[in-house]
């Protein structure tokens, strides 16, 4: 099994005074795919974003416990988390590029960490598109506009991105929910490329996608986790009853 | 809340009954037949292709649902166990017509000394381990997985009885053939019984249990 990349420990979350995640313990592997469903409201993306420190731009926001990232606790006063959220890439519900072209798109966050010279950003930026599978679609449109791209081929755009930065863990929070079922199969068969090299974690409401592309699953409810364990024993052998009733849809 | 997937379920379940009934209804027929000498081939016949008939509405109506529901846990559970099941059902529907069918084709046999014989305790424990096995799939009962096992396992020990016995017996070469496939028959239909047994107790708790 692969080591552990991310290690919640004891690690809980207010925001004022709700109480929004209750110790949790739970750790994810590198190089598989970790997802993490629930009801709307059960803290399934306040847990994501424990791990890029997100919540942190939430000013009512506090918490206690630790994280663990290869072993070092990113919650410390010490941690930068600017070199935290560089090896923490996130992708969200929306695809959101940024207005301008399609290559500017990918080329600012290796500008911005200065982590290349202007003549490395040809091959950063082709090697994030080919990563997101978006290279052959665009290579001859990369000065165009980036909200020139489909829905689908913007959400790709913004893994791409992700990419560029070289990350080790990219958070994906409900990435396929405004896509059609044709950009969700290309973001899924990309997500099963990603975990080769990449640790991936996803939020979902969309079942079948956590039972079609993840290797574990854990189930939230309220703040709390109920269940986690290997993706196939969640979904046809489902040890807790809250498990159970969720996905089989007679509750939430 | 009532969910669509459990109204189909529930509908797959009905049909599951209906070719149990029949499945029994035939295997009584059939084993009435056998004692008594009657060639009830026609009627066994014509139930084992209704339950054929069944099963094959149980296959269909199954897989619609996982195709539209995409079912998990418990549910997906149950749908896997009612496909396989409905072979089973369709299976004890068949081994019936297979014990009536050997009179059929090989015409009436002289009466033999039945001595030492335990032809009735056998059909008798194995139509008992048949209805138990619908009864688990009536009352989703886990727990009788292990009084089915019992049973199966006496069934078991009367077939091997009943060979040993046969194969010292004096008599009609085709009484010998039909008491030796009907022994046969009645100990796969009981096998049948434990399988139906093993699918509803995975269905029903997700552990599984092997019992043959």
């Amino acid at each position: 099994m692969a080591p552990d990349k991310v290690a919640f420990k004891d690690f809980n979350l207010w925001y004022g005074e709700k109480h929004v995640l209750k110790n949790i313990n739970i750790t994810v592997k590198s190089n598989i795919v970790t997802a993490f469903m629930g009801p709307s409201g059960c803290g399934k993306s306040s847990l994501l974003r424990g791990i890029d420190r997100m919540n942190d731009i939430i000013p009512t926001a506090r918490s206690s416990g630790s994280v663990y990232l290869d072993g070092f606790d990113i919650y410390t006063p010490e941690t930068d988390v600017y070199e935290l959220r560089k090896r923490v890439g996130m992708v969200f519900q929306k695809p959101n590029p940024f207005p301008m072209s399609i290559y500017d798109n990918i080329a600012y966050g290796p500008l911005l960490h200065e982590m290349a010279e202007e003549e490395e950003l040809d091959k950063i930026v082709e090697n994030s598109l080919r990563g997101a599978a978006l290279w052959n679609e665009v290579k001859d449109r990369l000065d165009d506009n980036a909200f020139s791209l489909s829905g689908g081929q913007q959400q790709r755009l913004c893994i791409a991105r992700t990419l560029s930065i070289s990350p080790e863990i990219i958070l994906m929070d409900e990435p396929c929910s405004a896509l059609d079922p044709i950009a969700t199969m290309k973001i899924e068969s990309l997500m099963r490329e990603l975990k080769e090299k990449y640790t991936v974690v996803l939020v979902t409401h969309n079942l079948q996608q956590a039972a079609r592309v993840s290797e574990m699953t854990a189930f939230m409810y309220i703040g709390e986790i109920i269940e986690f364990g290997a993706t196939t024993d969640i979904f046809e052998n489902p040890k807790n009853e809250l498990t159970e009733n969720y996905i089989t849809g007679r509750f939430g | 809340m009532s969910r669509p997937l459990d109204i189909g379920i529930n509908q797959i379940k009905t049909l599951l009954m209906k070719m149990g009934k029949l499945s029994i209804d035939s295997t009584k027929e059939a084993l009435e037949g056998f004692y008594s000498r009657q060639d009830v081939y026609a009627q066994t016949k014509m139930w084992s292709n209704t339950i054929q008939i069944l099963a094959e509405q149980v296959e269909d109506r199954a897989t619609e649902l996982i195709a539209l529901n995409q079912p998990m846990a418990s549910d997906l559970r149950i749908l896997k166990a009612y496909i396989k099941i409905s072979y089973d059902l369709e299976r004890y529907g068949r081994y019936a017509m297979d014990i009536s069918e050997i009179m059929h084709q090989i015409g009436e046999w002289k009466e033999i000394d039945e001595h030492g014989l335990k032809m009735r305790q056998l059909g008798d424990t194995t139509l008992k381990v048949m209805q138990l096995s619908l009864d688990m799939i009536k009352n989703m009962d886990a727990s009788k997985i292990f009084e089915i096992s019992e049973e199966e396992t006496e069934t078991d020990d009367l077939y091997s009885d009943n060979l040993k016995k046969l194969s010292e017996c004096q008599g009609d070469p085709r009484a010998i053939v039909a008491y030796l496939l009907t022994i046969r028959y009645l100990e796969r239909l009981a096998d049948h019984g434990t399988y139906i047994a093993e699918s509803m107790s995975y269905a029903v708790t997700g552990k599984r249990i092997t019992i043959r």
